[in-house]
């Protein structure tokens, strides 16, 4: 069980997304919020496989948008957090609390 | 395949549960699959390297045709064609930013990232670890 609701660090940083965008939270809001708060360069990809991931475990749930001519006219797909997503993400910064006391090593 | 015309210049595109590769030569349309809950309406013409609008306004250079060609084959229904649309919505972010080149270089590199991304899900979910040491004990047993 442990397992399976374990959180990686990324599928953290995408839930956390999801948290702070709310009803905005499609492919490119997480993408580039992912992007703003890590200061690093992501790949589409990336984000979709954790998402598709994060679904499949039952911790996000995703639903279609309306096209937009800017999208070319294809359709947006919106991401929401779940119950159970919402569970797992405390579970993860809990055990993170637990662990942490000890300063790490060169940092003054 | 089904290959059809695509809509006159200013005449809207709405065709419901489908989804669809412009071809190489213009005035055609290759329309490929099919998606439920995909619907269509306002789209982009491309002629040659340029993209209009509905009202036959440019809008700028494409995204490599060939990219997304690339993933509309290889990525599920359910993904390819919503990833298409986050590419084609920051794409002319990244050019007016960065240039042409640049952009399209991004988008390769996006388009071949997320087709890794996604064979990579599948791999996983096909050999997990407890199947792989299944595995390897069941050859080793032997």
């Amino acid at each position: 069980m442990a397992g399976q609701t374990a959180l990686g660090p990324f599928q953290q940083q995408v839930l956390y997304a999801l948290l702070r965008l709310r009803e905005k939270a499609y492919g490119v809001t997480i993408w580039q919020e992912l992007e703003e708060r890590t200061g690093e360069a992501l790949a589409i990809g990336s984000v979709y496989s954790t998402l598709e991931r994060l679904e499949r475990k039952g911790f996000v749930s995703s639903r279609m948008g309306e096209p937009t001519p800017e999208r070319g006219g294809r359709a947006k797909r919106y991401y929401a957090i779940t119950g159970a997503g919402a569970a797992a993400l405390q579970r993860s910064e809990r055990i993170l609390t637990n662990l942490k006391g000890i300063p790490v090593p060169g940092t003054p | 395949m089904t290959i059809r015309k695509p809509p006159g210049p200013g005449e809207p595109f709405v065709r419901k549960h489908t989804w669809e590769v412009r071809g190489k030569r213009e005035g055609w349309t290759f329309i490929w699959a099919t998606e439920p809950d995909a619907p269509r309406t306002a789209r982009w013409q491309r002629r040659g390297n340029l993209l209009f609008d509905q009202n036959g306004a440019p809008i700028g250079e494409s995204p490599p045709f060939r990219a997304e060609k690339l993933l509309l084959l290889v990525l599920s229904a359910r993904f390819g064609e919503v990833l298409l649309g986050d590419l084609a919505e920051r794409f002319p972010w990244i050019q007016e930013s960065y240039g042409n080149r640049f952009a399209r270089l991004w988008y390769w590199r996006q388009a071949l990232g997320a087709i890794c991304s996604c064979f990579g899900l599948r791999v996983t979910g096909a050999l997990s670890v407890a199947t792989v040491a299944r595995l390897a004990r069941r050859l080793l047993s032997r």
